[in-house]
């Protein structure tokens, strides 16, 4: 759920990308947007067993090829290691002799800027918090657990989650700059294969992606006005349970978000979100001084050491004769699922700030920068929190437990300046959200007016207006687990897709060439 | 919204200047242990006088022994703990001298520790013999005229000085034999003892397991063991920084006799029970906490849901528990038409249920099958089925015209009348129930009550009315078609001659189940719950433990006691099996092809 937040608005006028002389595809937007409508309208009339059978089928498959999704996972992180120390290293994401479109010290930035969304302001100290207190092994709410919690945090929200942006990233990368292909995640498939299944396969494929970023990105927009709300509620006095008020931030949302969807507003989206992206270090940066500051960095490289000697061991477990195996699927798969599920969004970013990179200075930049500022962003919040609960009041993990939206405000209350950090939070967990959906609107305008870099605004805001609603049946019904559900649903065939994108790349760099 | 934040500006400035000294949620009091029971009740003890008082505290800061304590306490890492005047005085140059609280107190002050009132019992030394060996004994003196003592000790008490195994033998003259039993643990000393490996035992006085392991304290008529009397320890900068400190700890200065330290010792070392849950029963009882104050308040109140009208008794401790699983929070209790709706829509987070209640019934199964979406989490007590004629019908016991009660109280009733195809005549009140037997109108009533229902007990006293026995009625195709219920008896009584063989069912507290496959492992998909909040594992036992019944939910129940193994799968194993196999034999297939399409000859016109 990290998100592109603030997906850089790739300016159209840049985009060497012809318009494809392809045969027109029927109706892809069409059929999603029906796809979504009958989603959102199931999941407001029957709710319980649209979640339930959706449950039953992930369950399904988890219990089967959970093993499989696994290794996948690890084989997305490993050959972009592969990638950037092997052979095709030295290949460049451009035409050869292309130089690099931004400048080393802006990419990392806009790569630090990927990594950190509203999912970071959810979970930073939540997901630490829910492992110290509930560890799969072992006692809880000791030091062992705590630093057990920081390796979980950190697998779940570093290398591997990276590994599959860079990879998703990098198939549309190559494709659409090497060889002018569209942005779409069947076009290598169409480009390198050959047969009477390639169409199909290819045309699902985008379907595919289209649902899982309209979906994911709706439950996220759900799931962020709860927070906002709650965060809101905690900083003044509005009313904790006030159903309209849910309303009333959906709808400011969604204003803000048509309006930079359908307007140039393009630069005044991206200087908010660099705002947002300083308020968000900013507010880093302030916990580390304001709370046990050695302390927190001694957890930071204490994390980040344990992190790397577990990673070759966590990266494979998938727990074949323990009793963990809930733990492992509800915890571990269902984090793998998501980044599958935002890969078509996130790697559509990436790849568009990345044009110019060498494979090897692509492949370590995704998957370490974010990583590292992860990591850190954790080690701090988290450690606060584990700070608060080992040698201060506690608490936290109670409240944690019984409601996550509150874990950061919670910590807050902490620090001085809490009001004022609350507020902060509030700010950017709003700003991320209309600057994630604003780039999704984009997204998905693209992915359905077949990969132009400027799509119809009618698209957009068609895409706008579905997602504004889908949103708003969601809060209505307060189901969100449907969307969630439904987004893990979107993830499992995406897998196969990033597999047949992943054989696809490997011909298409063999034919290239090896080694100069 | 930022109009709010201007109206608490000149607070958060104020925040800001003195966050470090001011707030007082910033610094909670935290509390120091020795490594052993007593240190712990005592602290949970303190911490929920501190936390009535509005006093914010630290989980307890454990610091081994009495240097690390003291260290401790020196060094600002802790507040308070408890401590004894013996103890005091022998970590401390001290003169000899009688182990008063004054002259520990005057040795103290200038390190900073100011000790309190004493608590009122004496945890010293003891000499301790098995009771049937103590009987006859003039306290320790006694024991001179037997021969060499072997005794057992700890490894400590050979090397203490004034009131050492050698100070002892000299003081009461007695005869040691040359080679003592050292052995660590006082329970081994005393199993040592027993198997008549050494004759005496040396021991500490509130030790719980004297009384339950039948052993004395001899009398020490020559006052050779100085006192070590439990006292409260302050740190006097503590004090500066929490004025209300001292006042807030002293309600129990003098509250905790030597039998009731031993008592409280005993509940956990021996029993096994949840220190903190022992500390908060006794302080209740004490009088010293109200059961229902909430001080600081942590989050939103806990509803426990009851149905209406039924049930009633076991509303009390099922409250009591739900309190002390959340000693933070208000519990309100809500009576409601469907207390389980009330767990699955999260109105509730706890509910008194009878164990009927956690089933549902299945067309397709024909059955009572679990309702998995709550569970029990501990049991309240049992009903059982009374099956109520006239005294002078000779009618089999379900024939007949029969009543059953209405609501969710005759569930279990009309579910037996269903297993027999049988019809009921009347649905009411259990007294109109009654009443309709009595005067004819009823041939039979089927009340489902717990055992000492005083109602019921009051309308069979007449004799007008019987119990009728249901030997043989629960078979084992009916067991299965109703799991809930199970064999139980009624014991002789007014309205039979003996014990009437009948059936039963647990009465118990529960809550929410944790979710489907998704969000049962607790993961990220589970963060926004859209039903109830399962209780979690650590409160349960909580709950437990504040219940004191030590019965489990019965295994056929949905239960929390059974959460980490798997729920029964919603369609047959064999099912699943296939299922695993194909989509296995799939994705095989499917990587073979991704692996053909990588490595397969390449097509003339592909680029």
């Amino acid at each position: 759920m990290s998100s592109a937040a603030d997906a850089e608005r790739p300016d159209p006028s840049s985009s060497h990308v012809s318009p494809t002389n392809e045969p027109r595809r029927f109706g892809l937007f069409h059929l999603a947007l029906l796809i979504c409508a009958a989603v959102g309208a199931v999941g407001i009339m029957a709710p319980g067993s649209l979640a339930s059978v959706s449950g039953q089928i992930t369950g399904a498959v988890f219990g089967a090829l959970d093993w499989y999704f696994t290794a996948a996972v690890t084989g997305f992180l490993g050959l972009t290691l592969w990638l950037a120390f092997g052979r095709y290293g030295h290949l460049v994401l451009g035409q050869p002799g292309d130089a690099p479109e931004f400048s080393l010290t802006s990419w990392l930035a806009m790569l630090f800027a990927a990594g950190m969304g509203s999912g970071l302001l959810f979970w930073g100290v939540a997901e630490p918090m829910m492992h110290f207190s509930n560890p799969p092994t072992g006692a809880g709410g000791t030091g062992a657990a705590a630093r057990q919690a920081m390796v979980i945090t950190n697998f779940h929200w570093g290398f591997h989650a990276w590994g599959i942006y860079a990879i998703a990233a990098l198939v549309l990368a190559w494709f659409g700059f090497r060889k002018g292909t569209p942005y779409l995640p069947g076009a290598p498939l169409r480009a390198v294969f050959r047969g009477r299944w390639v169409e199909p396969v290819a045309g699902l494929s985008d379907l595919v992606a289209v649902l899982a970023v309209a979906l994911g990105v709706a439950g996220s927009m759900a799931m962020g006005v709860l927070q906002f709300h709650t965060g809101l509620s905690a900083v003044t006095e509005a009313p904790a349970d006030a159903f309209w008020l849910r309303m009333v931030i959906l709808g400011v949302l969604f204003v803000c978000y048509t309006i930079s969807a359908t307007t140039s507003l393009d630069k005044g989206i991206r200087i908010l979100s660099n705002v947002n992206m300083a308020l968000a270090i900013a507010l880093l940066v302030f916990a580390l001084v304001a709370g046990p500051t050695a302390q927190l960095l001694r957890g930071f490289v204490t994390g980040l050491g344990d992190y790397l000697v577990s990673l070759p061991q966590m990266s494979f477990s998938t727990y074949p004769y323990a009793e963990n195996e809930g733990w492992f699927h509800g915890w571990t798969l269902i984090y793998f699922m998501w980044w599958i599920a935002w890969a078509p969004f996130v790697g559509i970013f990436i790849a568009r700030i990345s044009r110019g990179r060498t494979i090897r200075e692509f492949a370590l930049g995704v998957i370490g920068a974010p990583t590292l500022f992860s990591v850190l962003w954790f080690a701090v919040f988290g450690g606060t929190g584990f700070d608060e609960e080992l040698h201060g009041a506690g608490g936290i993990s109670q409240m944690v437990n019984e409601n996550v939206t509150v874990a950061f405000f919670e910590l807050f209350d902490l620090l001085p300046l809490g009001g004022l950090l609350s507020a902060i939070a509030i700010t950017l967990v709003f700003v991320f959200l209309v600057t994630s959906v604003d780039s999704a609107t984009y997204v998905l305008g693209m992915l359905t007016s077949r990969g132009s870099m400027d799509p119809p605004v009618a698209r957009k805001l068609g895409w706008g207006v579905a997602m504004g609603v889908l949103a708003a049946a969601l809060i209505v019904a307060e189901r969100v687990d449907v969307v969630r559900a439904i987004a893990i649903l979107g993830a499992i065939p995406f897998t196969l897709v990033m597999l047949m994108q992943i054989v696809a790349l490997l011909r298409s760099l063999r034919d290239e060439g090896g080694p100069r | 919204m930022s109009g709010a934040i201007m109206r608490r500006a000149p607070l958060l400035l104020a925040l800001a200047i003195c966050s470090a000294s001011c707030a007082d949620r910033a610094t909670p009091v935290r509390i120091g242990v020795k490594g052993f029971a007593e240190q712990t009740i005592l602290a949970e003890m303190m911490a929920t006088l501190l936390r009535q008082t509005g006093h914010a505290v630290a989980p307890l800061v454990v610091c081994e022994d009495t240097w690390g304590c003291h260290r401790a306490l020196r060094e600002r890492r802790i507040d308070v703990l408890v401590d004894y005047t013996g103890t005091g005085l022998n970590y401390i140059a001290a003169p000899p001298g009688p182990a008063t609280i004054e002259r520990v107190r005057a040795l103290y002050a200038p390190l900073g520790f100011e000790w309190r009132v004493p608590l009122g019992f004496d945890n010293g030394y003891r000499v301790l013999l098995p009771d049937d060996v103590a009987e006859g004994l003039s306290g320790i003196g006694g024991l001179s005229a037997r021969g060499p003592l072997r005794f057992a000790v700890p490894d400590e008490y050979l090397r203490r000085p004034r009131d050492g195994l050698a100070a002892l033998v000299s003081r009461y003259g007695l005869q040691a034999a040359r080679e003592p039993l050292i052995i660590e643990s006082p329970q081994s000393r005393y199993e040592a003892v027993r198997i008549g490996r050494a004759d005496v035992a040396i021991g500490y006085a509130t030790d719980g397991a004297i009384d339950e392991l039948g052993f004395t304290a001899l009398a020490d008529p020559a006052a050779f063991f100085p006192p070590y009397e439990g006292v409260i320890v302050l740190r006097a900068g503590a004090m500066a920084q929490h004025p209300a400190l001292g006042e807030a700890l002293d309600p129990l200065a003098g509250r905790i006799d030597t039998a009731t330290m031993r008592r409280l010792n005993g509940q956990v070392q021996i029993e096994g029970r949840d220190a903190a849950s022992v500390a908060r029963t006794f302080l209740v009882e004490a009088g010293l906490v109200d059961p229902d104050a909430v001080t600081v308040e942590v989050g939103p109140e806990v509803v426990l849901g009851r149905p209406e009208g039924v049930l009633e008794q076991a509303v009390p401790s099922a409250r009591r528990a739900l309190r002390a699983a959340f000693p933070d929070r208000p519990v309100r209790v809500e009576a409601h038409r469907a207390p389980k709706e009330q767990l699955t829509t999260g109105a509730a987070r706890a509910a008194v249920l009878g164990a009927e209640q956690l089933f549902r019934w299945s067309v397709r199964r024909r059955r009572w099958v679990r309702d998995d979406r709550v569970e029990a989490l501990a049991v309240l007590g049992e009903r059982r089925m009374h099956v109520v004629r006239r005294a002078n019908d000779p009618g089999e016991a379900l024939a007949g015209r029969l009543g059953i009660e209405t609501g969710t109280a005759g569930r279990a009733a009309k579910a037996m009348l269903d297993a027999l195809g049988l019809r009921r005549t009347r649905r009411a009140g259990s007294a109109a129930l009654l009443t309709a037997v009595k005067d004819g109108a009823l041939d039979g009533a089927l009340i489902f009550a717990a055992p000492d229902d005083a109602p019921l007990s009051g309308a069979l006293q007449s004799g007008e009315l019987a119990l009728r026995g249901l030997d043989g009625w629960l078979t084992a195709e009916r067991a299965v078609r109703m799991p809930f219920l199970r064999m139980a008896r009624i014991p002789a009584g007014p309205g039979r001659a003996g014990p009437v063989e009948t059936v039963g069912a647990q009465v118990v507290l529960a809550g929410a189940a944790p979710g489907d496959a998704l969000t049962r492992g607790g993961g990220p998909a589970a963060a926004l719950p859209t039903g109830g909040t399962p209780i979690d594992a650590s409160r349960v036992r909580t709950i437990v433990d504040a219940l004191g019944v030590a019965e489990a939910p019965d295994p056929a129940l949905p239960n929390a006691w059974q959460r980490s193994q798997a729920r029964s799968p919603p369609e047959p194993e064999g099912w699943r099996e296939a299922l695993e196999v194909v989509l296995n034999g799939l994705i095989l297939l499917f990587s073979g092809w991704l692996a053909w399409l990588l490595l397969g000859p390449r097509r003339p016109d592909a680029g």
